[in-house]
């Protein structure tokens, strides 16, 4: 879906807005009801919590944001603020205007249910990852998971290009724990780290590592 | 809703299907890339796992039933059974039917991504259930969610239905700790019974009530 095409209707190019660096798309526990396609550049969405912000997520080009605010016509307080990174061009609809780009661009909704399915088996994978109690095993499956998803082949393995901060938020646990654990990955040359970031060497090994690390973590 | 009149009779032989009760429409794990309308009855969504059965949803006339294998280009493995309640009619579809499915249904695109959107995000509400590794924590987010998520406004205030089975699935949480923080939270006039389930009376003395229920339940 390219920026021309949409700009080329005058109906659908009102609902086409761009955003320097820096500016705001919409702001945490503001009121909205659309949801955004992001044509050119990326947004960093935080999230602020007993008033510490994180940042929580990068939503580069052909990525959406804000669909929960289209699940109903009620007006959705937004969780989260996103925020232009570099200039950014994005598409912003209610679920109303949805008919109306369809009627311009007729696989634009399949497009974006495609887009939302994609997200919700990374999710759901999610769910399988954090149903596991057992600490080794979700730094495990949760690592696994990441490779599959985000993962650069490399000639040493597959890149992560995640910290120990980065897998120890994802998995929810103290960061104390976190190390030990990568640190025994590390020794066993399953896992290999580079400029601050992890790459899996032996995904194979890796799982195998699973019960035995357990073990030697608790003892 | 949709309109069956704008089907002609060579249609509806083409893609309706009856079921008598407790027939299945499709079994977990079988290859499908069919979407169902119900026509008129009801379906119930089984998830089978280690050979026990668990409904978990229930679809009436106007619902949609298999739109993600629908939307799917791969062959889709049904990731649930669904099994005829009673006398049940529907129509099914395939990809090749989308314009038909479209004609039917006006605003098919529309809902199909509101559903995706509503989809992801209780995927993500469920993340948040699992992620604390503290069972009374994940079972005071039980709670929050079924009231958010099941609840209907009665005198007594917002009513839920709350089985054993619903902390396992969501939650990881073992019949015992259910039972225990159940009662305590009755217990401290925190959640009470209603003519149809529970109401969660105070949201926040749940909250607030947690580190001495999380004590007492390690205890």
């Amino acid at each position: 879906m390219s920026k021309n095409t949409l700009l080329d209707d005058p109906s659908v190019s009102k609902l086409v807005h761009f955003y320097t660096q820096g500016e705001y798309l919409f702001r945490q526990d503001t009121m909205g009801n659309t949801m955004f396609l992001i044509l050119e550049g990326a947004v960093l969405l935080f999230h602020t919590q007993h008033n510490v912000e994180r940042l929580v997520e990068i939503i580069g080009a052909g990525e959406v944001l804000g669909e929960k605010a289209i699940i109903n016509e009620k007006p959705y307080r937004r969780t989260f603020t996103a925020q232009a990174k570099a200039a950014v061009v994005a598409i912003e609809f209610d679920i109303k205007s949805v008919k109306l780009i369809q009627s311009k661009i007729p696989d634009f909704a399949m497009k974006m249910v495609k887009m939302l399915s994609g997200r919700l088996d990374q999710s759901n994978h999610m769910v399988f990852i954090l149903q596991s109690t057992d600490p080794v095993d979700r730094v495990i499956k949760y690592l696994i998971h990441f490779s599959r998803h985000h993962s650069n082949k490399v000639p040493q393995g597959m890149d992560l290009s995640l910290t120990a901060a980065e897998i120890q938020h994802a998995v929810n646990l103290d960061g104390e724990r976190v190390e030990i654990i990568l640190n025994e990955l590390l020794d066993q040359k399953v896992l290999a780290f580079k400029r601050g970031a992890y790459t899996i060497v032996n995904e194979e090994a890796l799982l195998d590592q699973a019960t035995s690390l357990r073990e030697r973590t608790v003892a | 809703m949709f309109s069956a009149g704008k089907l002609n009779p060579e249609q509806i032989k083409k893609n309706a299907r009856l079921f008598a009760p407790a027939e299945y429409l499709f079994r977990q794990g079988d290859l499908g890339n069919t979407m169902f309308i119900i026509v008129g009855g009801l379906i119930e969504l089984v998830e089978e796992r280690e050979g026990k059965s668990t409904v978990v949803g229930t679809f009436g006339p106007g619902q949609l039933l298999g739109e993600k294998a629908f939307l799917t280009d791969v062959p889709y493995r049904r990731t649930f059974s669904a099994r005829a309640k009673q006398q049940t009619s529907t129509l099914e579809f395939d990809r090749k039917d989308l314009k038909l499915v479209e004609t039917l249904i006006p605003d098919f695109a529309t809902r199909i991504l509101q559903v995706a959107a509503s989809r992801l995000d209780r995927s993500n509400r469920i993340i948040h259930i699992l992620r604390p590794f503290d069972p009374t924590e994940r079972f005071a987010r039980v709670l929050i969610f079924q009231r958010d998520e099941a609840g209907t406004k009665g005198p007594e205030g917002i009513e839920f239905s709350l089985e054993t089975d619903d902390f396992f699935q969501l939650a990881n949480l073992d019949k015992e700790t259910t039972e225990y923080c159940l009662q305590s939270v009755l217990k401290m006039n925190i959640l009470k019974k209603s003519k149809n389930g529970y109401v969660l009376v105070d949201e926040n003395a749940l909250l607030q009530y947690l580190p001495e229920l999380k004590e007492r339940n390690a205890a």
